[in-house]
C-alpha cells in the first residue's frame, strides 16, 4: 500500500510532470511510471498489483479526475459530438444515486425469500 | 384603543405615499466608507500563488514525442452501442463469446439481479421506463434535425477558425516581411551613420587645425611684440646715448677749437680745389 503525496499541494501539477519532456499538460494522462493496466493483470498478481498502488487520498482523487477527463475527451469534447455522453451521464448518475439510496429501496421488495 | 389613537396622532403630518415617493426619487450617492483603513490590507492575492506553468515557445531536445505525443482534439466520439454503451466493452466479449455474447450476458445479468431482487423495482424504475421512452421519442424525432443544425453550426465554427488561422498566418508572414524590409533599411541607416561619423571627424579635424593655427598666430603675435619692444627699447636707448654723447661733445668743444677746425676746413677745401 503506497502512500506518497503525488504533488506538494492540492491543485498543483503532479510531481512527475516535466513540461520539457512531456509537453503540454494533459489532465487525462498519468505522468508517473506506467504499470500493467488493470485489465491485463492476472488474478494471482492482483494483490501485488494492489500493493503497488498509491492510496494517498490526493492520488485517489487524481485517479478519478484522470478517468473523468479521459471520458470527457472520448465522448464529450470531440468536435462533431453526439448525444451519447448525455445518455452515459444519465445512466451513470442513475446508477450512482440508486446505490446511494439503496437502503431505502429495500422496503419496496416484493418477496422475503428468493 | 386610546393608545392606538395616540400613535396615530404622533405620526408625521406628511402622508406615507409622499415619503415613499421622495425616498424613491432621491438620488443621493452612496456614502463612501469613513475610515481610511484598506480592508484588503494583509490579505494575499490567491491568484498570485496559483500553480502555473507557462507554455514554452520552442521545445527542447529532451521532449519525448514518442511516449507523450501532442494531445489532439478528436473529430468524432468513440463508437457506442444502444446509444450509450461503449463499443470496447463489446469488443472484450467478442474474443470469448462472439457477437451475441455481451447481449446474452447483459440480459442474464439483469435477469439475475431482478430474480434475486438485488435490483428492487420501486416507483423510480417505472418512472425510468417512461423517461427512457420519452428520451427515445426525442432522440428519433428531433435527433436528426438537431444533428443537422449542429453540424451546420460546427461547419460555420470550423470555417471561422480556419479563416482566423489563415488570417493570423498571413499577418505573421507580413510581419516577418516587414521586419526584413526594416532590417534592409537599417543597412542604409548604417551608411548614413558612418557618413555622419566621418563628417563629425572632419569637423573635429578642422577645429583642431583652426585651433593650432590660432595658437601659432597668437604665439607669433606675442613674439613679434616682444621683438618690436626690444627693438624700440634699443633704438630709444641708442638715440638717447647718441644725443647724450653729441651733447657732451658739443659741450666739450671750445671756441678756439672751433676756429681751428674752421681754419682746417678751409685749408682742406683749398687743397681740394687745387687738386681739382
Amino acid at each position: 500500500m503506497g502512500w506518497e503525496a503525488p504533488n506538494w499541494r492540492i491543485g498543483d501539477y503532479p510531481a512527475q510532470y516535466n513540461q520539457k519532456v512531456h509537453g503540454p499538460y494533459d489532465p487525462a494522462r498519468f505522468y508517473g511510471k506506467p504499470d500493467t493496466p488493470l485489465g491485463q493483470v492476472k488474478l494471482g498478481e492482483l494483490s501485488s498489483w494492489l500493493a503497488r498502488r498509491n492510496f494517498h487520498p490526493r492520488a485517489m482523487v487524481q485517479c478519478g479526475s484522470r478517468a473523468m477527463w479521459r471520458w470527457r475527451q472520448k465522448y464529450q469534447l470531440p468536435i462533431r459530438g453526439n448525444a451519447c455522453w448525455i445518455y452515459q451521464a444519465m445512466a451513470g448518475i442513475s446508477i450512482t444515486f440508486y446505490i446511494l439510496n439503496y437502503k431505502k429501496f429495500w422496503d419496496h421488495a416484493n418477496y422475503k425469500y428468493h | 384603543m386610546l393608545s392606538r389613537l395616540a400613535t396615530r396622532a404622533a405620526q408625521p403630518i406628511i402622508s406615507r405615499s409622499v415619503v415613499l415617493g421622495v425616498r424613491q426619487a432621491s438620488s443621493e450617492p452612496a456614502k463612501t466608507p469613513a475610515s481610511d483603513v484598506d480592508p484588503y490590507e494583509g490579505l494575499e492575492d490567491p491568484a498570485a500563488k496559483l500553480p502555473r506553468i507557462i507554455a514554452m515557445k520552442a521545445e527542447g531536445p529532451e521532449r519525448d514525442l514518442v511516449n507523450f505525443p501532442r494531445p489532439v482534439v478528436k473529430m468524432h466520439p468513440d463508437p457506442v452501442r444502444l446509444g450509450f454503451i461503449p463499443e470496447e466493452w463489446f469488443d472484450i466479449f467478442y474474443k470469448k463469446t462472439g457477437v451475441s455474447g455481451p447481449y446474452v450476458f447483459g440480459a442474464s445479468f439483469i435477469t439475475y439481479l431482478l430474480s434475486k431482487e438485488i435490483y428492487v423495482l420501486e416507483h423510480n424504475f417505472y418512472n425510468g421506463i417512461s423517461f427512457v421512452m420519452m428520451m427515445m421519442i426525442l432522440h428519433y424525432k428531433f435527433g436528426p434535425k438537431i444533428a443537422q443544425y449542429a453540424d451546420k453550426e460546427i461547419d460555420k465554427w470550423l470555417a471561422d477558425i480556419r479563416e482566423y488561422q489563415d488570417y493570423e498566418k498571413k499577418a505573421i508572414k507580413e510581419n516577418i516581411q516587414e521586419i526584413h524590409e526594416y532590417l534592409s533599411t537599417m543597412d542604409s541607416v548604417k551608411d548614413l551613420t558612418n557618413a555622419r561619423r566621418e563628417t563629425a571627424a572632419a569637423a573635429l579635424e578642422a577645429t583642431y587645425r583652426e585651433w593650432t593655427q590660432t595658437a601659432y598666430s597668437e604665439a607669433k603675435k606675442r613674439l613679434d611684440y616682444q621683438l618690436e619692444l626690444t627693438n624700440v627699447e634699443r633704438r630709444i636707448s641708442q638715440k638717447n646715448m647718441s644725443s647724450w654723447i653729441t651733447e657732451n661733445v658739443l659741450k666739450s668743444i671750445t671756441p678756439t677749437q672751433e676756429a681751428e677746425t674752421m681754419k682746417r676746413c678751409i685749408s682742406d677745401l683749398k687743397s681740394l680745389s687745387v687738386s681739382v
